[in-house]
């Protein structure tokens, strides 16, 4: 028997134990998230342009992830327009900082390419470092978005006549407090892949001056970089959203 | 009117005085910082060029057995040496470049660029070709506005997210190179974990009972996961798993896929272990009457809560970086699951292994936090 498949079954089962009804659902909405993964990764290997299969792919994997985890409501739907306004701001960074140093590809000293494989594939590999990072910080800052969206309706909730700038703040400093741990958790994850890399490296002695530029380190770098920038700036995003959102339909119900 | 605002914007500035001056002296540092790294091309001992004109002539077309076409051109560029004993010369080199750019790299002007080159007897240049781009002033870019941001929108909570990243890099180092020098992988293991795991939640958190709950309870979590993932590859006979990735490396792949499971489950538990026992600690305090069936009840609701998104995060986090290897072997016309086999495999376990970790450690840290807090209150009481 695969490991893979004993593994997804220890994780189904703990998740049914523990997160009950809630659990399979997070258990069935991660399979779907990593098929649609490679229906994207499909789609761009068929020749759809990878920018715009990245974007299209951040909409389904934050609209599953959010709308049936957590319903469509109010939190949500804040959560969901900040993560989308987050995943412009980046692509737009990432694309345009990654195409600047060139970080597409592999380096030729790269010691884990394979000999017998075809490179001539006829891919934007440019659009496709975007698409990493983009990727790899999508997960980070649903979590995020979606913790500072319900605990600010929370607030809301309790406070009703609270104003919106008060609102705003508090919700700043939900952010702050997750601030320190998310990065972490994305750091750690992208340190655990890059283990042999930086073990090779270290035993190769690159020099300082060589190692900041060189192109097996500097995309491992950029990527956890672009990652905590993602993190931050979903912070306000996520607070200015959610207040307006929430203030909005005060206004609204007033009025009526 | 743009004195009133005027006056506004001062009152505020005094009013945060301290904040204003640190941004600005934030902002002033960083550009003195870009500025110099922009022009440091006399600190390095390889010689740096800078690219004043490319022309660009298509040569022919690349086509492979999967029916991929390219075309293969030639940049003929000619740049200016900036440093060493031949700067201010003009040189002429020429590069080759596919479409899909990966392996080789298209240089455009006003790009920097290493180069190697040829002298004759008279010490003068016949020949140059360009060895890589230099890098280092868009590494310290982003690393400015990730610095700037961080520092504005998390004020004194981001610089000690920024300190124990920092430290956390320093220990990663350390660590790498222990498992270089050949110190006993499991010693180098427990350590680095009680470091990072004590240091990261101490400086996030400070020092109270719910980082001590978080502590424990990240540490109880890293061990049951770690202790799932042995047994399951203990008893497939580890059937499925390629360590092909990591055959470059004269070290035995499995303990090193150890290694790398603890490092990146780690985070993950420690984010769900900091929220739940500071949940449990916020509702024993708004209601100190509370008993502690329904605090572990509450518990369990958000740990059902934050467990999904969680583990895409890591599931993202970990395959995000496999996407070019993986549209070349797309691209190569090997199918969905072979790719999934032999590029995939160790991604997957060890996103399953982080998944796996998360949920274990929910109701661990649940008991743990509400019995050191709950614990403490009847202590307090008697």
């Amino acid at each position: 028997m695969s490991i893979i498949f004993v593994l997804l079954v220890v994780l189904l089962c703990l998740m049914a134990m523990i997160g009950e009804n809630r659990g399979v659902k997070s258990f069935f909405i991660l399979l779907m998230n990593f098929c649609s993964f490679f229906i994207m990764l499909k789609a761009v290997a068929f020749g759809i342009d990878p920018i715009k299969a990245t974007i299209l792919e951040c909409i389904i994997i934050s609209s599953i992830t959010l709308f049936f985890i957590n319903g469509f409501n109010r939190k949500s739907a804040a959560a969901f327009i900040s993560v989308l306004i987050v995943v412009i701001i980046c692509i737009l960074f990432a694309y345009k900082t990654g195409t600047g140093a060139k970080l597409q590809g592999f380096s030729n000293e790269n010691p884990g390419s394979a000999a017998y494989l075809s490179y001539y594939v006829h891919v934007n590999f440019s659009k496709l470092v975007t698409c990493e990072i983009l990727i790899g910080l999508l997960g980070g800052i649903i979590d995020v978005a979606i913790s500072i969206s319900s605990a600010m309706n929370e607030v809301f909730v309790n406070t009703f006549t609270i104003s919106k700038r008060d609102l705003f703040r508090s919700g700043l400093n939900i952010g702050r407090d997750i601030l320190g741990a998310m990065t972490n958790t994305l750091l750690f994850a992208y340190l655990s892949g890059f283990m042999p890399l930086l073990i090779w490296l270290n035993m190769a002695e690159y020099s300082f001056a060589d190692l900041i530029n060189s192109k097996l380190f500097c995309p491992e770098v950029f990527q956890i970089i672009c990652s905590g920038i993602g993190i931050v700036l979903i912070i306000p995003v996520t607070a200015a959203i959610t207040t307006s959102i929430l203030l909005f339909n005060i206004h609204t119900i007033n009025k009526a | 009117m743009i004195k009133i605002q005027l006056s506004g914007l001062y009152k505020h500035l005094k009013n945060n005085k301290g904040k204003f001056i640190a941004v600005f002296i934030l902002f002033v540092f960083s550009i003195c910082c870009l500025y110099f790294i922009a022009a440091n091309d006399s600190l390095y001992s390889k010689t740096i060029a800078e690219i004043i004109s490319v022309t660009q002539t298509n040569d022919k077309q690349a086509q492979d057995i999967y029916g991929n076409t390219e075309e293969i051109c030639t940049q003929h560029i000619s740049a200016v040496i900036l440093n060493g004993n031949h700067k201010d010369e003009v040189i002429y080199m020429t590069n080759n470049i596919s479409e899909s750019q990966v392996f080789d790299t298209k240089y455009d002007i006003k790009d920097k660029v290493f180069i190697t080159y040829h002298e004759n007897s008279q010490k003068a240049i016949i020949s140059a070709s360009i060895l890589d781009l230099k890098r280092d002033k868009y590494m310290a870019y982003i690393l400015a506005v990730f610095l700037f941001l961080i520092i504005l929108v998390g004020g004194k909570k981001g610089l000690r997210a920024l300190a124990s990243v920092a430290i956390n890099i320093f220990i990663a180092f350390c660590l790498i190179k222990l498992y270089i020098f050949r110190v006993n992988v499991f010693l180098i293991i427990t350590l680095s974990c009680l470091i990072f795991i004590v240091f990261s939640i101490l400086l996030v958190n400070g020092r109270n009972q719910k980082s001590y709950a978080a502590i424990l309870g990240t540490l109880a979590g890293t061990f049951f996961s770690l202790a799932v993932t042995l047994i399951v590859i203990y008893a497939t006979n580890g059937a499925g798993m390629h360590y092909e990735e990591m055959d470059f490396l004269p070290y035995d792949s499995r303990q090193l896929f150890a290694v790398e499971v603890i490092i990146g489950t780690l985070g993950g538990i420690m984010d769900i272990a900091i929220t739940i026992s500071a949940a449990v600690k916020e509702l024993s305090d708004k209601s100190p009457d509370i008993d502690k069936k329904s605090l572990i009840k509450s518990g369990k609701e958000i740990g059902k809560d934050i467990m999904g998104s969680m583990a895409n995060t890591l599931i993202f986090a970990y395959i995000s970086g496999s996407i070019p290897m993986i549209i070349i072997w797309l691209k190569n016309g090997y199918s969905v699951s072979t790719v999934i086999n032999f590029n995939l495999s160790l991604e997957i376990i060890r996103a399953l292994t982080g998944s796996i970790g998360i949920v274990i450690s929910i109701p661990i840290t649940i008991y743990i936090s509400v019995f050191l807090i709950c614990g403490n209150r009847t202590g307090a009481k008697a």
